[in-house]
């Protein structure tokens, strides 16, 4: 669902095993969703964080109804 | 209702508003995992496009976002109100926004904006803060939820070096 005209990555991004990549992973990043996030579009990395503040929003309604 | 960034990006863009997305929105669009309701800009402070911005933002009806109030609280929110002012925290119809003419770690606007990049999003071309520019702001705010982020920045800038 990429649209005309934005940027998108070339090729698949795939982080390394780095000395960054490790020190980020131990501080507690789960950089499996960073490196999806890096082969979507602008576009749709924004869309996926709605989705997911949609989705935290409908939660909490949830809760506050039990 | 959740946040529209299409439909905030589209309304700067359309009026051509001075300005560069910053903060949690210019995490994500850099590719950043950590999530964020609110939509923040840096805008030039000059008459002209406190105009713009005003008439961009105004169908969507912005309140002062205040604790405890979660409809917002009405203020008239024109240019007038915006020269006087430089931060404000609002409500939109399209979800948060934050208005900031003054950002920790920037002299100006202008060094902002030159530490930004033109992305394509929605459809429209609109400044992003740059990773090199978010950790410069993340690490001069330095709360704790700022550095927190610091760790996937410096991952991020990793991979851009790499591209």
């Amino acid at each position: 669902m990429r649209e005309a005209g934005e940027m998108v990555p070339e090729a698949p991004m795939i982080l390394g095993d780095t000395e960054i990549t490790r020190k980020a992973r131990e501080f507690g990043v789960d950089l499996t969703l960073t490196e999806q996030n890096l082969n979507l579009s602008p576009t749709q990395r924004l869309l996926k964080l709605q989705q997911h503040i949609a989705g935290i929003k409908r939660l909490r309604e949830g809760v506050r109804g039990t | 209702m959740g946040p529209d960034f299409g439909t905030l990006i589209s309304a700067l863009s359309k009026h051509g508003v001075e300005c560069v997305i910053i903060g949690g929105v210019a995490m994500a669009v850099r590719g950043s995992s950590y999530t964020t309701e609110d939509f923040d800009i840096a805008y030039a402070h000059d008459e002209a496009n406190i105009e713009k911005l005003v008439a961009a933002l105004k169908p969507y009806h912005p309140r002062l976002r205040v604790q405890g109030e979660p409809s917002g609280v009405a203020f008239k929110f024109d240019a007038r109100a915006i020269k006087n002012g430089g931060n404000f925290t609002l409500l939109t119809d399209a979800g948060n926004v934050d208005l900031l003419a003054h950002v920790d770690g920037f002299r100006d606007y202008a060094d902002i904006k030159s530490c930004a990049g033109y992305v394509d999003a929605f459809g429209s071309e609109i400044a992003v803060l740059s990773i090199d520019g978010l950790i410069r702001a993340k690490r001069a705010a330095a709360r704790p939820k700022d550095l927190l982020v610091l760790p996937e920045l410096e991952v991020l800038k990793e991979a851009q070096e790499r591209r």
